[in-house]
């Protein structure tokens, strides 16, 4: 693997001892941070990472301890799915996922990879969809206390095309039209929606993980219609977690997030509203966040992230699940969160070709389905704003 | 139409930069985010001098038609630009070409699409007092109480395109998202609700200016479907007689987010302007000030609106493109009322040459159906549209007006080229006789159609009636045909306070095609008609 060149950085050194009182001031004044710029003599490391730990690689806390160990790590967002096919010039790519790593290894032609913390699904909801959600039996309240959704009632649920307006009692206002249904992200390009499919395919598959081969039409179908129902997808896990938390119930009551951005959300802020329940979905599945280095550097970042005790703290910080179960349990007990430290009813998501089955199933539902079907007369209006021509544009 | 804000405060802090620390600190362009923005943002411009100020990066807008853009950073055709900003990017994300486009996308305020109705209109309707109305309810009060409104035009503006989806997806009341089959089911109940829209438009601001003049000149239209934000500017203004009482849809609404996207392989200056830019958009004291200023909901927890708001049901935004593409198409050919526009077109004299040449390739442009983006189809002539051509010089020319007819239209738009290719300069130019022509060819025509006037003039006018004869004349016509606006267009050596002045009296718009493409210009105007 190809070393990346050190800058040559003494000379700028020595210019910022003599003006560092002006740069601290300047940087103070306007709020501008420049020491990539200054600190020449760290390894610059770029990454491309699933939007969820975007704001761990950008903490300053885990920026410094990098800069300690002599790296500068510079990170861009991206969904799972394309970042493991479009890695471009990254040192390293962290999907969310073992499987989706075994894709990004696979495409680059590389064997190593490191899983320095990981987090299980959960859904997220406002109080009175959960309480509507537990009359229906969907979700119930369990001994220690934590909120649980049962995932094959909710199929159930979803079978019948109930909308929240439909679930017993009348604590979701009566003119919330709308499905009930979890809102993901865009199973074509995140991992946070693959984690769905591995959950819903177990379940609809007699729960047993689908295995690879021939793709079984009915649990496509049936994942197909639970995604396109939603609508058009957001693309990163980020965006329906804020949603969900700044524009309130009535515009996602319910969403697949990972725990980790529960956490830090309630951790580091801004934190949901007070009415917001933590449910853990029966069964769920654990986002393995792993490391896919593709340069000696990137290399490098993946030990440190795993091997780091530090690093490994600023992760638990985060709302990530390490190795040391403490710096989670800490956590927990410090912010009086009311989340699980134990997740028991957890099923592995499918081999790597049997997943990837399922979401180019689904994918191909996106893109074929949608069009009008031929008018009974079969005449062709194409001038009406050219919507015929339309087919041909995309 | 650039409108470099805050260039004076960014220099100063560029200044300050530089003398600080010259070799440390990139200099010149690199503070500056260029972006291609969508109209509604520029009531963001005072504000962003100040956070420009804070940040020390300059913003650069240059604003387009929302799809209009979006289709230009799905096609790759963004040189130049470093971000892009309109009220949504839900359409770009319904491209593959567009979500790769995009680098980073940050929602930076939200306003929903509803509609707002006049107090006492409301009152009548039983709209007020938290009263339950939904979009259906909408739709009979137009068939049923002659309900009338203003809306954008969905091809031109993301307003009138969210209420379009948001409309239809009520409406089909599936409570998912929308697919094309559920569009023909509810046709007729469309068709029904698009029969009060009683005023197009290409922007949001203009519709609330024409919303408000048509108050004040005792021809009132009941409401208008705009952002909230837009009708809570609007009663905050005190302009409005009648406030107007605001109507959140109980079945939902599509909301604009205005997401601030970063394109797709960005210098490593934009990404750190873009940074700093969006750092400080998202505080809580910044975010407060565009709750304050623009009637905006915040995104921040720490900031409030002033106007209380309820919760709102999302409706979902179809997942397929097509069904986009197909309902837009629907809507101008189809839904809504079909458009009546009188060509008011300078061939004097003074036209001739590469003058002449430019208006019949422009016109020329709009008979084609020739596939290109959504908004690009929109602005074709299109089905059940009633199209005159008026040349006129020295005295109005012999109008030849077409039908478009369903399903012989594209021979007739072939005519409508034939028409205008055959377009000869010669003579004097005698404007106001033409346009008092060009009403009274209106005073004939049936009430189902949203009637305007296209003036365009290269000149001065030199014969015949002058601007106060022209007033005159207005008043002597049935209401409904005095109330056509006039558009004109710049064109030349036009006398820019005429035109201006026309506009005014007639509840028009000037565009100017001095600077611009002439065929731009009349495509833009395409979004008014």
């Amino acid at each position: 693997m190809p070393g990346i060149p050190h800058r040559p950085g003494r000379t700028r050194t020595l210019f910022v001892v003599a003006a560092g009182t002006v740069i601290a001031a300047l940087l103070a004044a306007i709020g501008v941070v420049l020491v990539d710029r200054v600190l020449g003599d760290r390894r610059p490391v770029e990454g491309i990472v699933g939007s969820e730990k975007v704001a761990f690689f950008e903490d300053e806390r885990v920026v410094e301890r990098f800069g300690e160990l002599g790296y500068e790590v510079r990170v861009r967002p991206r969904g799972s799915r394309l970042l493991a096919e479009e890695p471009g010039d990254a040192d390293f790519v962290s999907p969310g996922s073992r499987h989706l790593a075994e894709r990004a290894r696979e495409l680059n032609g590389v064997t190593a990879e490191y899983q320095p913390f990981s987090t299980p699904m959960v859904l997220l909801a406002y109080e009175p969809m959960v309480r509507a959600l537990e009359e229906a039996g969907v979700a119930r309240r369990a001994e220690d206390g934590a909120w649980e959704f049962d995932m094959a009632a909710y199929l159930e649920l979803t079978e019948e095309r109930t909308r929240w307006r439909d679930l017993p009692g009348d604590s979701v206002s009566s003119s919330n039209r709308n499905e009930v249904l979890i809102r993901t992200t865009d199973p074509r390009t995140s991992n946070s929606a693959a984690m769905y499919v591995a959950v819903l395919s177990y379940l609809l598959n007699g729960e047993e993980a689908v295995s690879p081969g021939p793709v079984d039409r009915e649990i496509v179908d049936t994942l197909s219609r639970l995604f396109l129902a939603q609508g058009q997808p957001p693309e990163s896990s980020q965006q329906p977690f804020e949603q969900f938390r700044d524009l309130g119930a009535g515009h996602t009551p319910l969403v697949w997030v990972y725990e980790s951005q529960y956490v830090h959300a309630m951790v580091e802020g801004p934190a949901p509203a007070d009415g917001v329940v933590v449910l853990y979905p029966g069964p769920t599945v654990y986002a393995e966040h792993t490391v896919v280095p593709l340069t000696g550097a990137g290399d490098e970042v993946g030990r440190l992230l795993t091997g780091d005790a530090e690093l490994q703290a600023l992760a638990a910080g985060h709302g990530f699940r390490t190795e040391d179960t403490r710096h989670f349990q800490d956590l927990v007990d410090e912010h009086g969160l009311s989340v699980r430290t134990q997740v028991a009813d957890v099923v592995h998501p499918p081999a790597y070709e049997a997943l990837e089955s399922l979401l180019t199933g689904i994918e191909d539902a996106y893109t074929s389905s949608g069009m009008r079907p031929p008018a009974d007369d079969g005449e062709d209006t194409g001038r009406a704003g050219g919507g015929a021509a339309a087919g041909g544009a995309g | 139409m650039r409108s470099p804000t805050a260039s004076a405060a960014g220099a100063a802090a560029l200044a300050l930069v530089l003398a600080a620390g010259a070799c440390t600190v990139p200099g010149g362009s690199a503070d500056t985010l260029r972006v291609l923005a969508g109209s509604e943002i520029a009531d963001l411009e005072p504000l962003l001098e100040e956070v420009s100020e804070r940040t020390g990066v300059t913003v650069e807008l240059d604003y387009t038609g929302t799809l209009d853009g979006l289709a230009r950073v799905a096609g790759g055709d963004t040189d130049g630009y470093d971000a892009v900003w309109f009220g949504s990017n839900r359409y770009l994300h319904l491209d593959g070409g567009g979500r790769t486009a995009v680098h980073t996308e940050t929602p930076v305020m939200v306003s929903p699409v509803v509609l707002g109705v006049t107090g006492s209109r409301a009152d009548e309707l039983g709209w007020t007092g938290g009263a339950e109305v939904t979009w259906a309810d909408v739709s009979r009060a137009v068939a049923e109480e002659g309900l009338t409104y203003g809306m954008t035009h969905p091809g031109a503006s993301n307003s009138g395109f969210s209420a379009l989806i948001g409309v239809a997806s009520a409406l089909a009341d599936t409570g998912t998202a929308l697919e094309s089959r559920d569009v023909e089911r509810v046709r007729p109940e469309l068709e029904e609700f698009f029969g009060g829209q009683e005023v197009t438009a290409g922007s949001s601001g203009w519709l609330s200016e024409a919303f408000e003049r048509r108050a004040r000149e005792g021809r009132p239209v009941d409401g208008l479907i705009n952002y909230e934000s837009v009708l809570l500017s609007l009663n905050a203004s005190g302009t409005l007689e009648e406030p107007l009482a605001l109507v959140h849809p109980a079945d939902g609404a599509v909301t604009a987010d205005y997401p601030l996207t970063l394109l797709a392989d960005p210098s490593e200056d934009a990404v750190s302007a873009y940074g700093r830019l969006v750092e400080d958009l998202l505080s809580g004291p910044t975010q407060q000030r565009i709750a304050d200023d623009t009637w905006r909901r915040p995104v921040s927890p720490d900031a409030v609106l002033r106007a209380q708001v309820p919760p709102l049901v999302e409706l979902p935004f179809p997942a397929h493109r097509q069904v986009v593409d197909d309902l837009v198409a629907d809507y101008v050919g189809v839904l809504r009322r079909p458009a009546r526009t009188v060509y008011v077109l300078d061939v004097s004299g003074s036209m001739e040459g590469e003058r002449i040449r430019e208006l019949r390739s422009a016109l020329v442009a709009l008979t084609g159906a020739d596939g290109g983006s959504l908004a690009r189809r929109t602005q074709a002539f299109q089905e059940r549209e009633e199209i005159t051509l008026l040349p006129f010089a020295t005295e109005p020319g012999e109008p030849r007006t077409f039908v478009m007819e369903p399903g012989s239209a594209d021979a007739v738009a072939e005519d409508v080229a034939e028409e205008v290719r055959s377009l000869e300069a010669d003579g004097e130019t005698a404007t106001y006789d033409a346009l008092r022509e060009a009403y009274a060819l209106l005073e004939g025509g049936s009430g189902d159609h949203l009637t305007s006037v296209v003036l365009m003039t290269d000149g001065e006018v030199n014969l015949g009636s002058d601007l106060e004869d022209f007033r005159l004349s207005l008043e002597e016509l049935s209401p409904e045909v005095a109330a056509a606006p006039v558009f004109t267009v710049l064109f030349g050596d036009s006398d820019e306070s005429e035109m201006s002045s026309v506009a005014e009296v007639t509840g028009g718009r000037v565009f100017d095609a001095r600077e611009q493409d002439l065929e731009q210009i009349f495509r833009e105007i395409r979004g008014y008609q």
